[in-house]
């Protein structure tokens, strides 16, 4: 994995006390250097040095820094201090105290996150320890010296690297409270719909019980009347069974919000999936607006396995999304193909298309393109989740301007006769060929 | 054949009358389960049809209540909530229930 190259905010007072630490440090060794010194040769280019390295460090960590990046200063502070310090060297004849500002250097310089740090303390290592070698310097202090350098190196970068990597991971753990925070006032949002649904949904489902007998008698009791006033033949042949029709349809509607808000279980069942593509497509017409068109072509007649509710549900919601992606002049096409151990229903439209970013999160829950209240981002969700549990796999392919295809593959159940499906308008069929 | 119906909602209980008078069936309607206990004692019915929930006593209690009182009585729970298709013995019909099929499943 690569180091970051930007330290994390909260790091930043930590990294604030290591670099003046290192300043008192530096100038104690430079001070505890000079006293030693004293009255020998060599005390001005001690000073010159101490200067040097004081004016240099400060230059490269505000100027250098700016013109040229962390890396490159970083190598400009390792060629500046291995040169001032060499010189220190040589002129203490490479004394203890001359010694310890190699493992200085190195702990203090190339702290993480920075790039490339091995590489740059090997070669100050190396560096350091040919010009001692050949300037009078002992084999033994080297390899020590050495030692300690990568040693306390090691434990300050390990340290920093602990407290980034805990600091991360907080921030992580934050991120993901929130999302489920978010989750979990949706989901109790859902819910409370579902009560309110479920109580509404009784409340009408008792007197609907009785207008639906009540209707159906009188219907009845008129088709069975031989002599009928000519004001109730309309009743007998039109009203009442477009009434009972009116009836049947709000049953469903609150047979549909029971099963919603207080998700009853259902065994699965062997179902005609091109039934509740028609009846799918049925409903997505109350939906077209004038110059927009939906085809859908002759379907193969092929038994699937699951719940017929939630795969008319499934459809709809494809269709629904594509119908609403469409301009004033576009169209939607709804195709089914049989290929053997799978049935394939794809809804394809020309309206405006997804970028990459958003097809990647389209099924995630709570993501929507839509403009806050038109919508939850859950239909494409639990689209996913119920051609999950179906066994199935939902794809989708689109272009921005171009439009949107999604591909529903479930299993069909084997042997089911193969026999052609009039699509819901004859005039609506698509010259697609289908087995 | 003599039908017990049990429900407290009126409209429901007229509907449900009216089905099984015009099939020529001896009828009697209560809108409680302790009515219908009651009545268990001058009526002995072929069939009971009772509503599931009612204030005090619930359509599944009252159904036990009977299958004990007369055992040879169809039970017929009607509810518009659907936990189980049994009742301990009782047939589950749910709301809005389809006449002709009740009618079948009584006669």
């Amino acid at each position: 994995m690569m180091e970051p190259t930007v330290l994390p905010e909260k790091l930043l007072p930590l990294a604030k006390r290591l670099a003046i630490t290192a300043q008192v440090t530096g100038t104690t060794l430079h001070v505890c250097l000079i006293v030693s010194r004293w009255g020998q040769p060599g005390l001005w280019i001690l000073f010159a040095m101490f200067g040097a390295a004081a004016v240099g460090n400060l230059v490269i960590a505000t100027v250098v820094i700016r013109r040229v990046g962390h890396d490159r200063a970083e190598d400009a502070r390792a060629v500046f201090n291995v040169c001032v310090h060499g010189v220190i060297g040589v002129v203490c004849g490479w004394s203890l105290l001359a010694w310890l500002f190699v493992p200085f250097v190195i702990s203090v310089t190339n702290i993480p996150p920075v790039d490339h740090r091995w590489i740059r303390i090997t070669a100050m290592l190396v560096a350091l320890n040919a010009l001692a070698l050949v300037t009078g310097g002992h084999l033994a202090d080297a390899v020590v010296m050495t030692s300690i350098s990568v040693f306390v190196h090691v434990v300050i970068a390990a340290y920093l690297s602990l407290a980034d990597n805990l600091l991360r991971e907080s921030v992580r753990m934050m991120q993901e409270l929130q999302v489920a925070q978010q989750l979990a006032i949706a989901h109790e949002k859902l819910a409370s719909i579902g009560q309110l649904a479920a109580g509404v949904a009784h409340e009408i489902n008792n007197p609907m019980c009785f207008i639906t007998a009540n209707v159906g008698d009188l219907l009845e009791e008129l088709r069975a009347t031989a002599a009928l006033p000519p004001g109730l033949v309309e009743y007998r042949d039109a009203i009442l069974p477009e009434t009972v029709d009116g009836i049947a349809r709000v049953n469903t509607i609150v047979d549909d919000l029971r099963r919603f808000a207080r998700a009853e279980p259902e065994p699965f069942v062997e179902f005609e999936l091109s039934r509740e593509v028609t009846t799918a497509v049925r409903m997505a017409r109350t939906q077209l607006r004038a110059g927009q068109e939906l085809h859908v072509a002759p379907m193969a007649a092929v038994r699937v396995r699951g719940l017929p509710r939630q795969m008319g549900q499934v459809i709809l919601n494809l269709l629904v999304n594509a119908l609403q992606s469409l301009d004033d002049q576009g169209e939607v096409w709804v195709e089914m193909a049989d290929h053997g151990d799978l049935v394939e229903v794809s809804v394809t439209d020309n309206g405006a298309g997804m970028t990459r970013e958003t097809m990647e999160k389209l099924f995630r829950p709570f993501f929507t393109t839509k403009p806050p209240g038109k919508g939850l981002g859950l239909g494409l969700a639990v689209v996913h989740g119920i051609v999950t549990s179906h066994g199935g796999r939902i794809e989708v392919e689109s272009s921005v301007g171009r439009g949107s295809r999604f591909r529903l593959r479930l299993p069909r159940v084997p042997g089911a006769a193969v026999t052609a499906v009039e699509p819901v308008l004859p005039g609506d069929a698509l010259a697609v060929a289908t087995r | 054949m003599r039908v017990l119906l049990v429900d407290d909602e009126p409209g429901i209980l007229r509907a449900l009358e009216r089905l099984f008078r015009r099939r020529g069936h001896e009828v009697r309607t209560t809108d409680s389960a302790r009515g219908a206990i009651g009545l268990l004692d001058e009526f002995t019915p072929d069939v009971v049809i009772s509503d599931f929930r009612m204030d005090g006593m619930n359509g599944a209690e009252l159904l036990q209540v009977v299958a004990a009182r007369t055992p040879g009585a169809r039970r017929i729970l009607l509810s518009g909530f659907a936990d189980t298709d049994q009742f301990g013995g009782a047939v589950f019909v749910r709301k809005p229930y389809d006449p002709q099929a009740l009618l079948r499943l009584c006669e």
